[in-house]
């Protein structure tokens, strides 16, 4: 019992490891792929190449002044940035890294709680992200904080809602909730082979659950100065943004782990790469894709946005459900 | 009267009329570099060359009379390429030196190259390497810049009557300049730098200073003599640094104490915080204590029944006159005002003569008692211009003059003292009454009486006098006048002596300086106060102006930098300059000129006006709220039209003036003579120490040299100075230099010009 | 009591897009009404950078101005430098050599194309798609290496004078410029394929910020903004000027006046520019590059203080430098198409070295006053677009 609570501690803070370590090196990641597209160079002399660049950026916004608006509602402005980190970090108990390897003599699976209804789980905890939006854009007491965090709360629920539609038609290829279940599925082929639409659904909803371009709505820096952040400073803003960047690794975890194959080898002859690795450059596949997506697309309108998620991805998402159902139908009977 | 077209433009002139002035009229420019509307027209430097139709060559339009029917172009491509090739030539040798050229900015040959040459020349020589001459401390000649137009060798032929400037050598070799002279300052040279259009002669005192588009220029009017030269005053940061008289009225020319004698204004000694007497020293306060002090102290001295004089320079604004008088008589209560701080006891008196235009018309002149050249300079190149050019008669009968005499007809030269003798042997003469005896002891001969007599009688003469006459001399005068016709013109010491007088700053019970003195003196005058003025400088008797001011109770002196009548003072108020008041002035024609600011007073100094307002608050009867000085002109063009009675006086030339060996007449140099002179830099370098003038013949006879040092002697009073020869002073007599601040000559005085004096070669 | 619907009334709030923003191309403040997200009423308040150009031009010389010129519209500096200069010939009533007039073309139309990069890009980025910024930027180091070989200076470089070109093109100019000119339409394309076809930019662009022919018009917008409504006016065809009706080009109109009209408005124009700057290039004669030498602007320094120095030139530097040239007393008016519109330059002149009055006809502030009828009734969002399609630099409005 204890040795189980022990073991799932080890595992939780290595991959709370890991996840910090994504985190910081996709702000460098973020950055230097979006000088290479922009034809010039990103972060340079922090280090070769700008590798030391993340460490300095933590020092900096450490040491900065912290500023907080005399206006604004203290509890809920203090909170806001702690809320923004926190449902990435419990997401990361469910998601499975790897097949399970024996150490000591025990079998560990690598993942620090398979449970049955990891999916669900997921999907509870990646909704109380908006709360950290919200609450910033609210409690700032400032107008620019509060379109963002309104527009945010707007967005968040709708595209939640097709994120959840998305992903059904996985749950119902495989049968079960968890993800382990639906990675071990994936062992001869991958579920975006099965699921197209569904997993181009999936990204669509996952960028705008995370704030990115061409969703960024709440953030908007050309409109709203800085959306929901626009009064925090220092280590507050920093907060909020290793929660982004947390969310874009967890949602990106979640993607590799739903369609693209977990931490299965695509090709038989590679499979002597452990599974952690794959699944490490699966993720930091999908990683680059969203970065990649945000540097070449201008951004959505908010009631475009709006118009987009109900009037476009439900009715897709549906026929996406009814479809799987009928082709599953039509060719088992189950 | 012949008719022209020229550019199109068709216009009637008058026979005679050179093309250049049908353009003026017409409104068309035509550029000049020699012609100058005050010199006759030469046609030296053919920048007016025009083209005429029919007419093969190109014509000088400031010398080429209009014929009938001609067609001028003066633009034309032949005249256009005819002005850019003069220019070539003329730049060909022209040293590249406008960035540090003082002319640069109102540089003629500049502007002329600007707009009708080309930015670059064809032929290429060496620029001229002329020495620059510093000729003094006035001007600075510097050839190379020289364009040849002789504007100012013209000049000095016409209007000064020749002196040692000159064109020597030929060809590219000339030179303009003075011959002999190292010095030259002819008591005109401010024109000359005027006139030249280049760099080649410039100021001195201007050198380097500033570039004159960075002055700002005020209209006011001169203050060293009565002639009242309208001036520009041209200011930058609360400096005076130049003056120009572009405006040209009432003559186009003005003298050197006009032009350079500025510099006094931003002089380093000058005080400009009023001073205290604690003891032996005077210490500086603030206004505010000077005045509330001065106050007080005249406040005690009336209530103690004593009595209160001012004594104003006749230099000053009506303004200053009007306030203080007032101050004085409503608010002190006194009547003891006088503003003949130079002696003598006369007051102004008006004559028939409007303007120096009506002076240049004049057929005959008479002069009477000063050189004209010292106190009123323009008036004299007036005088010699209806002489040179008008050709009439001048009969001179002046001690020692120095300039008029060469324009004379006939020339009295009598040894000092005997002006008025002559004057009224002139009178019998005309009478054809005996005058011989009064011709005695004057070194007159009765030839030249009897020719200014029979030529006086020929045409009606101007007369003008001087203002060395005495009472009995202008009655004189009168007297001549009435016999002839004429009223004369009586000239006047300072700058607004007429003003002064109608302003009513003067004694109504008749009473002369010399009586106030001998009254302060005599203990009823307690307490003096003294504008504007050094008595121990000007006033002809130091010896009086002593025992007077040590005899006061509280004496206040309102000047602008330490004299030694400050020294005798209890109280010390800083005098505002010329520059930095504006006001009314009065010149000699009766006509009112009105003088601007140029910048504000420096630190505490107050013109008269504003001490006089400052004492009488003090005092606690308001002479009325004036803001400023614009205020109290309307009141002063009141009292300027009234005609104010001229008081009769009576006093001549006394014989015991002259007990001693030699006759001596005491007079200024001319860099000596106007106002504050002894602090113009310039000035003093020209004329540093005093000395003593004799003719050549007497000085011989008397076993001096020129260039001896020797004493001068009166009443005991010993005096060591240098002795000069000179021609135009009268055998027998001598020509003794006073108006130097540090050197007491006035004690040698008592009263009058003349004194007899005692020369003997000083022991080493 | 209050029945419901007097509770429930909309009220608006403001909300002040102040002068600190991140895209209002500079200090435009623009106080909003919103009523939730959309916007009832727009003001703009401008004058934050105004820097008094009319006044200072009064007591300067005439060519003391042109450094002020340069900077009313900073992007665009040739521009309205050619502007002033035109009125001011035009006032001395001479013509500049004709490899002057063909030099100015060149740099003018060069700086068409810089301006409409910079358009492009904070259009681009204040909308969302950031990279673009970065694109045209790349384009526009180049245009700023080509000034600055012409004359010296990257920005505000008052390269045209009265009478001409300050000195002639250097020599690697030329080729460089071809070079320039060689990538230019593949550039554009890689701008076109950005965002010409792109789904969200079109959403975000069409049927946005409509501007019909008559508003336009009445309103005196010009440049894009009017060509966009669909008027074919541009100065460079209707008053052709510096031989601008010897080139072969044309001007693109749009039809319906909306964000995504100009949009394609501008980037034809540069491609106008393109072929204007080429034709030059082909009729760019030998010769002089200044009318008057010495008479309107300094004389070649050499002849002032070099080795061939001579007191002619000194003088007319001196004369130049200290006072100035003396043109004819009159008034005249000369517009020309800048980049953001129409520019035009009114002097009154009373004969001396300095304008009586100097007088600026500004594009970008015309253009201003259309931005609270455009923008009423669309989002904040919208804001933005509108903003970055009215294509303003702050020192065009402000002056």
């Amino acid at each position: 019992m204890i040795v189980a609570i022990v073991i799932a501690a080890i595992k939780l803070l290595i991959l709370f490891a890991v996840l910090m370590l994504f985190v910081a090196y996709g702000t460098l990641a973020e950055r230097k792929v979006s000088g290479h597209i922009q034809d010039r160079l990103g972060p340079y002399h922090c280090g070769p190449h700008g590798l030391l660049q993340p460490l300095a950026d933590g020092l900096k916004l450490f040491f900065k002044e912290d500023i907080v608006a005399s206006e604004s509602d203290k509890i809920l402005y203090y909170l806001a940035p702690m809320i923004a980190i926190v449902p990435a970090v419990l997401a990361l108990g469910v998601i499975p890294v790897g097949d399970s390897v024996t150490l000591f003599g025990r079998k560990i699976g690598l993942v620090v709680a398979d449970i049955n209804v990891a999916l669900l789980y997921l999907l509870a905890v990646s909704s109380f992200s908006v709360y950290a939006i919200v609450f910033g854009g609210w409690s700032s007491n400032s107008k620019y904080p509060l379109l963002g965090g309104l527009r945010s709360a707007a967005q968040f629920i709708s595209y939640e809602l097709i994120l959840g539609l998305s992903i059904m038609g996985v749950i119902m290829v495989v049968g079960s909730f968890s993800l382990v279940d639906i990675v071990h599925y994936q062992k001869s082929m991958w579920m975006v082979v099965y699921q197209p639409l569904a997993f181009i659904i999936y990204m669509i909803a996952a960028t705008a659950e995370l704030n990115r371009l061409p969703f960024d709505l709440p953030e908007a820096e050309s409109e709203l100065v800085g959306g929901y952040h626009t009064e925090y400073s220092s280590m507050k803003f920093a907060m909020f943004f290793l929660g982004e960047y947390a969310n874009m690794t967890v949602t990106s975890a979640v993607a590799v782990c739903l369609f693209l194959g977990g931490w299965y080898s695509p090709l038989s002859f590679l499979s002597w790469i452990p599974g952690p690795i794959w699944f490490a450059l699966k993720l930091m596949a999908v990683f680059f894709f969203l970065l990649w997506l945000r540097w070449t697309y201008p951004r959505f309108r908010y009631d475009q946005l709006m118009v987009f998620s109900w009037k476009y991805l439900l009715p897709l998402a549906l026929v996406n459900i009814l479809a799987t159902g009928g082709v599953m139908i039509l060719l088992g009977g189950i | 009267m012949p008719k022209v077209v020229i550019d199109g433009i068709e216009i009637e002139v008058p026979p005679g009329t050179t093309i250049l002035n049908a353009a003026q009229r017409v409104g068309v420019e035509i550029p000049v570099f020699c012609y100058h509307p005050y010199l006759k027209p030469a046609g030296i430097c053919r920048m007016c060359l025009v083209e005429v139709k029919g007419v093969p060559r190109l014509l000088p339009a400031c010398v080429t009379e209009v014929q009938d029917g001609w067609e001028i172009y003066t633009n034309s491509d032949r005249v256009r390429d005819a002005r850019e090739w003069l220019l070539e030539f003329v730049l060909v040798n022209h040293p590249l030196e406008c960035p540090i050229c003082d002319e640069a900015g109102e540089c003629e040959l500049q502007n002329f190259v600007f707009k009708f040459g080309e930015p670059r020349k064809r032929l290429y020589d060496e620029p001229f390497k002329y020495p620059t001459r510093y000729l003094g401390p006035l001007i600075v000649h510097q050839m190379n810049r020289c364009v040849l137009c002789r504007r100012c060798v013209r000049f000095s032929d016409e209007a000064m009557g020749g002196t040692d400037w000159g064109v020597y050598e030929r060809g590219y070799r000339t030179i303009v300049g003075p011959y002999e002279s190292d010095i030259f300052a002819q008591k005109y040279t401010f024109n000359m730098e005027a006139l030249c259009p280049v760099g080649a002669i410039t100021s001195n005192i201007y050198r380097y200073k500033t570039r004159i588009w960075k002055l700002d220029f005020t209209n006011s009017v001169c203050a060293h003599c009565e002639v009242g030269c309208w001036l520009d005053l041209g200011e930058r940061n609360g400096q005076l640094l130049k003056v120009l008289h572009r405006r040209g009225y009432p003559s186009p020319w003005i003298c050197d104490k006009g032009g350079y004698g500025f510099e006094y204004v931003n002089h380093s000694e000058r005080i400009t915080v009023p001073l205290k007497r604690e003891g032996n020293r005077l210490r500086g306060v603030t206004t505010e204590e000077a005045l509330e002090y001065v106050t007080g102290r005249l406040k005690e001295l009336v209530e103690g029944g004593a009595k209160v004089a001012a004594l104003a320079s006749p230099s000053l604004t009506c303004e200053d006159y009007l306030l203080m008088g007032k101050f004085m008589r409503e608010v002190v209560g006194s009547e003891y005002l006088d503003y003949r701080l130079y002696g003598g006891n006369t007051y102004p008196e008006r004559s028939d003569v409007d303007s120096l235009e009506d002076v240049e018309k004049a057929e005959a002149y008479l002069v009477v008692g000063e050189d004209l050249s010292i106190h009123h300079p323009v008036l004299a190149l007036s005088v010699a211009k209806g002489c040179k050019e008008g050709g009439s008669s001048l009969y001179l009968v002046v001690t020692g003059d120095s300039f008029l005499f060469k324009f004379a007809t006939e020339h009295a030269n009598p040894l000092p003292g005997g002006e008025e003798k002559v004057l009224d042997a002139l009178s019998l003469a005309l009478e054809g009454k005996d005058y011989a005896s009064l011709l005695e002891e004057t070194g007159v001969t009765g030839d030249t009486v009897e020719a200014m007599a029979r030529g006086l009688q020929e045409k009606k003469p101007l007369i003008i006098g001087g203002n060395r006459l005495t009472p009995h001399g202008r009655t004189l005068l009168k007297g001549l006048g009435e016999k002839l016709g004429v009223t004369p013109l009586f000239l006047d010491w300072g700058s607004n002596s007429k003003g002064a007088f109608q302003m009513g700053f003067w004694s109504p019970g008749g009473e002369s300086v010399e009586d106030l003195l001998n009254k302060c003196v005599s203990g009823e005058i307690k307490g003096l106060f003294v504008s504007s003025v050094d008595l121990f400088r000007d006033y002809p008797n130091g010896a009086l102006v002593k025992e007077a001011l040590s005899n006061l109770d509280f004496l206040v002196v309102h000047d602008m930098f330490f004299t030694e009548t400050v020294a005798y003072s209890d109280c010390y108020l800083p005098a505002a300059s010329f520059a930095e008041d504006g006001g009314t002035v009065v010149n000699m024609f009766w006509e009112t000129q009105k003088r601007n600011r140029a910048f504000k007073p420096k630190d505490e100094s107050m013109p008269l006006w504003q001490v006089a307002l400052g004492l009488s608050r003090r005092w606690g009867c308001s002479l009325g709220d004036y803001g400023g000085i614009e205020d109290i002109t309307p009141q002063v063009k009141e009292r300027l039209s009234q005609r104010l009675e001229v008081p009769t006086t009576t006093g001549g030339v006394r014989a015991s003036h002259l007990k001693g060996d030699i006759p001596a007449l005491f007079e200024y140099p001319f860099y000596r003579a106007g106002m504050k002179t002894d602090f113009c830099n310039a000035f003093v370098q020209l004329a540093p120490e005093p000395y003593v003038t004799l003719n050549p013949e007497f000085g011989d006879e008397l076993g001096f040299k020129n260039g001896d040092i020797v004493i001068v002697e009166v009443d005991g009073n010993q005096f060591r100075m240098k002795l000069f020869f000179r021609d135009e002073v009268p055998r027998g007599g001598a020509i003794v230099s006073r108006g130097f601040s540090d050197f007491p000559i006035t004690r040698a005085l008592k009263g009058l010009w003349y004194r007899g004096i005692e020369l003997r070669a000083a022991k080493e | 009591m209050k029945t419901v619907a007097e509770h429930t009334e909309r009220r608006t709030y403001t909300l002040n897009m102040g002068p600190q923003h991140p895209s209002t191309h500079g200090v435009l403040r623009v106080i909003l009404e919103l009523e939730g997200e959309t916007i009832v009423d727009a003001k703009p308040v401008v004058g934050y950078l105004h820097r008094g150009t009319e006044k200072l031009a009064e007591s300067k010389t005439y060519q003391q101005v042109s450094p002020l010129i340069d900077r009313l519209d900073y992007l665009a500096c040739p521009a309205y430098n050619f502007a002033y200069c035109l009125a001011v010939e035009k006032l001395l009533g001479i013509e500049v050599p004709p490899r002057a007039k063909y030099i100015r073309v060149i740099l003018a139309e060069l700086a068409r194309i810089a301006s409409h990069l910079i358009w492009l890009g904070s259009h681009a980025m204040d909308i969302g798609a950031v990279t673009v910024f970065l694109y045209t930027f790349r384009e526009r180091e180049v245009t700023y290496e080509l000034l600055e070989m012409a004359a010296g200076v990257r920005m505000h470089q008052s390269y045209f004078v009265v009478g001409g070109v300050r000195w002639d093109l250097p020599e690697g100019f030329i080729p460089r410029l071809r070079e320039f000119l060689d990538i230019l339409p593949s550039r554009i394309q890689e701008y076109e394929n950005l965002l010409t076809k792109n789904k969200i930019w079109k959403l975000r662009t069409e049927g946005l910020g409509v501007l019909s022919k008559e508003d336009a018009i009445a309103l005196g917008a010009t440049g894009p903004m009017l060509r966009g409504s669909g008027v074919e006016w541009d100065i460079r065809k209707v008053y052709p000027y510096s031989g601008y009706d010897e080139f072969d080009f044309d001007i693109p109109t749009g039809k319906n006046g909306d964000v995504y009209d100009r949009y394609l408005v501008r980037m034809e124009e540069m491609r106008q520019s393109r072929r204007i700057i080429l034709q030059a290039l082909e009729k760019l004669p030998e010769g002089p590059i200044h009318a008057m030498e010495g008479k309107l602007y300094f004389p070649d320094p050499d002849w002032v203080r070099g080795e061939h120095k001579d007191i002619a030139a000194l003088i007319h530097q001196f004369k130049l430098v200290v006072e100035g040239f003396h043109p004819p007393k009159g008034e005249v008016y000369q517009s020309i198409e800048a980049p953001k519109g129409e520019l035009g330059f009114y002097i009154v002149s009373d004969g001396s070295p300095k304008p009586y009055r100097l007088r600026i006809r500004l594009p970008s502030l015309m253009n201003l006053q259309t931005l609270p009828l455009l923008s009423r009734g669309h989002k904040v969002a919208d804001l933005v677009a509108i903003i970055g399609t009215l294509d303003i630099v702050l020192g065009d409005v402000d002056k």
